[in-house]
């Protein structure tokens, strides 16, 4: 008896999954484009699909991070403390005149990658729950950022500085800075995630850890990373932040974990680890924006916005669940 | 005399693997029945059929005479077919009446009427002559074989016409299985048929009415226990499979260094005072009953579980394994018989499955992590292709091949990683015949080499083809070491833990 070949059924399988698998989110992204751009046409402009890109680029960049700390099975409450962290860190230091922008901005991330790093201990080498880790964090870092901001009496202006301006409006040819920023940032996590030693252990790790550690990998320290990665790309959404507004008060990140939530479940990754794309993160922060940017053009008013996107963190989590989990 | 239950010509099919082919069984009210053969004759499958977790490809089941179909185990449960796995699925958090009526409560208006449920578990217990046993302490106090007649007592509280208990003894000593015994006597008076898996034949033999005997998934031998001797159902266990696989030729193996040493290693009530040594360009087979040791042992060395004391010395040098990491670092590699939760990465592809613990040395350059993709790819095609893993590509998820092809992948990883030793823990466990041969040779090849290989498996026939020296394991501890092939007879009887004939 020899071994069976390599079945019809499971090329056919698999090629379905493959393909829904890869294109889906960027097919269901073009339809809303088409449903959107027929209902209103102020909609499908170049201006306005920049537009839509700047509104998104916090939430996009916050969604990196957010992949990561999904593809090994955890959780970050506290990433939008973090922006606000990182936003007033970046202000207090400029107007203070301590430092010029970019070296108050590296601090700034390096601050919310250290906030990262303590999730990453309690999460892994204390073994807690990553929920109620970074529901703790969430609150004690958005504390120290509210201690900073009551010195500057709750409101800090940066809209003078050179540096933020050209972030927020500048171009390089035609394109908003912030769009390439974006983009750079994204390139970057996916060759990290797709092209080496350290991404490709993320994936082995987050599908199936007791594999992992007998396969001799360093689990806990691959994990850890996630959370700092995830730290680190909220700080750098903070300064975005602080760019776009060109000030920093106490709302500034208020809630926007779940945005970047909404996002990655959005791209397909499972709750379970193992599965995600950033690519995929990309377009479902697209859409979540281009939906908020539709209400808006449509003068929906900002509460009843917030009633769709929780009917689309729903519909997102369905359609995960159809796609992801119907296995074999 | 009519069968209360009767299974026709059964078929399963998994992918790659016949695990059922044309089974027939039969069960008689008051009469424990056994099912006995090799890992992965098909037994669970069969049983797994009659509990509605699987449904058949093929055959019929009739229940009194009346064709059944049992889609799913609250069906089964109705039909009055209970299974007791090996694996309890008791809460230790609840008490002992809440776990017989866990799901079935029984209620007073809307609250819980939890005297009838005490008494009630008292009166199912002492039905079956279970003593000592407070009903209302949690469960966690209590050892393992009273679990396991909890749970049989759970079982019995569905009424059921039908018992199946999947190696109910494995884990118990010589006086808990007497005790249970007695247990499931009691239940044969009450017209109950059973039907008890186990691999110690002693125990079938003493305490069953009849027995089917299943290899690689067909029935040799339907037996009355009082008409045929072990020896014979040895035989029909066996059959002519352990001729399939024969070394070409036994190398000439240096056994003056040792490549590794495991020096009175010994873990609280598993291990004793285990002492062996492996050498390169052998296979070195260790085996026992299920529960012996073996597999234990071997995750000890490799770091992925503690032992109480013990040393282990790789090329002469006293080594600490505390983790898998240190053992692979020390050129050993391991490969466990739960290949989907332990050795599989499910969702990514053969090429990650392959190249993961060894992307390191892909870097193009220490400080930047950025890996020389084509030469990864490279190296693992030309490994799966000496291993000859059947896949449509390299870039295929590995959920996608059968059985044998994901072994053969795992396999690669460490190949890739070019390690000294390589074990095996049941290496063929859900590997279908040709695969089977084709992984014998594999490693065959691989000790020609000059690489240490460990096969530990509970299948003797496997130990028997494949190993240059065979080590049997008993209640933790080392039987025997043999250095010459030994007849299946005398295996078997060393495993089972009698004298070896001589």
């Amino acid at each position: 008896m020899s071994e069976t070949g390599y079945s019809l059924r499971n090329t056919r399988r698999e090629a379905a999954s493959g393909f829904l698998g890869k294109f889906g989110i960027l097919i269901v992204a073009i339809l809303i484009c088409i449903a959107f751009s027929a209902a209103s046409d102020k909609f499908l402009t170049l201006d306005n699909m920049f537009n839509i890109f700047k509104q998104i680029s916090i939430v996009a960049v916050l969604s990196i991070g957010m992949t990561f700390v999904f593809l090994v099975g955890g959780m970050d409450l506290s990433a939008g403390a973090n922006i606000l962290l990182s936003a007033v860190v970046t202000g207090a230091l400029i107007t203070s005149k301590i430092m010029p922008a970019i070296p108050a901005m590296i601090v700034a991330i390096l601050c919310c990658g250290a906030m990262g790093f303590i999730n990453g201990v309690f999460v892994e080498k204390f073994k807690i729950n990553p929920v109620i880790v970074t529901l703790g964090s969430q609150l004690a870092i958005k504390g120290i950022a509210l201690i900073i901001l009551r010195n500057y009496n709750q409101w800090i202006w940066m809209n003078k500085d050179e540096t933020l301006k050209f972030v927020n409006v500048g171009t390089i040819g035609p394109v908003p800075v912030i769009l390439v920023i974006v983009i750079v940032l994204y390139i970057i996590a996916y060759l990290l995630l797709i092209r080496t030693n350290y991404g490709r252990q993320v994936y082995a790790v987050g599908g199936n850890e007791k594999a992992a550690v007998l396969c001799g990998l360093k689990t806990v320290s691959v994990k850890m990373w996630c959370y700092i990665i995830c730290g680190i790309t909220a700080g750098m959404a903070g300064i975005i932040a602080a760019c776009r507004l060109g000030m920093v008060n106490t709302q500034v990140g208020n809630g926007m974990e779940f945005d970047a939530v909404t996002a990655v479940v959005l791209g397909g990754a499972s709750l379970k680890g193992g599965e995600a794309n950033v690519l995929k993160t990309l377009v479902g922060a697209v859409i979540v924006g281009l939906i908020m940017n539709f209400l808006t053009l449509n003068g929906v008013h900002p509460n009843f916005q917030k009633v769709v996107t929780g009917g689309f963190i729903l519909l997102a989590a369905i359609i995960n669940r159809l796609t992801i989990y119907r296995k074999a | 005399m009519e069968p209360v239950l009767e299974m026709k010509g059964i078929y399963k099919r998994f992918t790659g693997v016949q695990a059922l082919k044309d089974v027939n069984l039969k069960l008689y009210a008051g009469e424990i029945h056994s099912l006995i053969g090799q890992n992965g004759a098909g037994k669970s499958t069969l049983m797994k059929i009659l509990s509605g977790n699987y449904k058949p490809d093929q055959g019929q089941i009739l229940l009194n005479g009346k064709p059944v179909e049992i889609g799913s185990t609250a069906e089964a449960a109705k039909l009055g077919i209970a299974i007791v796995y090996q694996e309890l699925s008791l809460l230790n958090n609840l008490s002992v009446a809440e776990n017989i009526f866990l799901g079935r409560e029984v209620t007073k208006g809307l609250s819980l009427s939890s005297k009838a449920m005490r008494a009630k578990t008292v009166q199912i217990l002492t039905e079956l002559g279970i003593q000592n046993i407070d009903v209302d302490q949690k469960l966690e106090v209590f050892p393992l074989a009273k679990k396991q007649l909890i749970e049989i007592a759970k079982a019995i509280s569905m009424k059921p016409s039908i018992l199946i208990l999947d190696e109910p003894t494995a884990a118990l000593t010589n006086e808990d299985t007497v005790r249970l015994f007695n247990t499931l006597f009691k239940l044969k008076e009450q017209g109950i048929a059973l039907v008890f898996i186990s691999h110690r034949l002693a125990e079938i033999k003493k305490y069953c009415d009849r027995g089917t005997v299943l290899m690689n998934g067909s029935v040799t031998a339907n037996v009355r226990m009082q008409d045929v001797s072990e020896l014979q159902i040895i035989e029909s266990m066996l059959g002519d499979t352990y001729k399939s696989f024969k070394r070409s030729e036994k190398a000439n193996i240096d056994r003056s260094r040792p490549f590794l040493a495991g020096k009175n290693i010994t873990l609280k009530d598993s291990l004793e005072d285990v002492s062996f040594e492996i050498y390169a360009g052998e296979i070195t087979g260790f085996t026992g009953l299920l529960g012996a040791g073996q597999d234990m042992l071997w995750r000890i060395v490799y770091g992925h579980a503690a032992a109480n004391s013990g040393e282990i010395y790789v090329k002469g040098r006293k080594c600490i394994i505390d983790r898998p990491l240190k053992a692979v670092q020390l050129g050993i590699g391991l490969l466990t018989e739960n290949r989907k939760e332990e050795g599989l990465f499910e969702s990514l592809s053969v090429l990650d499955n392959i190249s993961i613990p060894s992307l390191k040395m892909y870097r193009t350059a220490k400080a930047f992590p950025y890996i020389r993709v084509k030469k990864v790819k490279a190296d693992c095609m030309q490994i799966a292709q000496s291993v000859n893993i059947v896949m449509r590509n390299i870039f295929t998820p590995i959920k996608f091949l059968s059985g044998g092809n994901q072994q053969k992948a795992i396999l690669s990883r460490w190949l890739l990683k070019s390690l000294d030793l390589l074990v095996f823990i049941e290496p063929t466990r859900g590997v279908d015949v040709g695969a089977k041969s084709e992984i014998y040779r594999l490693l065959e090849n691989l000790a020609q080499k000059g690489k240490a290989i460990v096969v530990v498996s509970t299948d003797t026939t496997e130990i028997l083809g494949l190993s240059d020296r065979i080590i049997v394991m008993k209640d933790g501890r080392i039987r025997g070491v043999l250095d010459t092939t030994p007849g299946e007879e005398e295996l078997l009887r060393m495993v089972q833990g009698k004298e070896a004939a001589v």
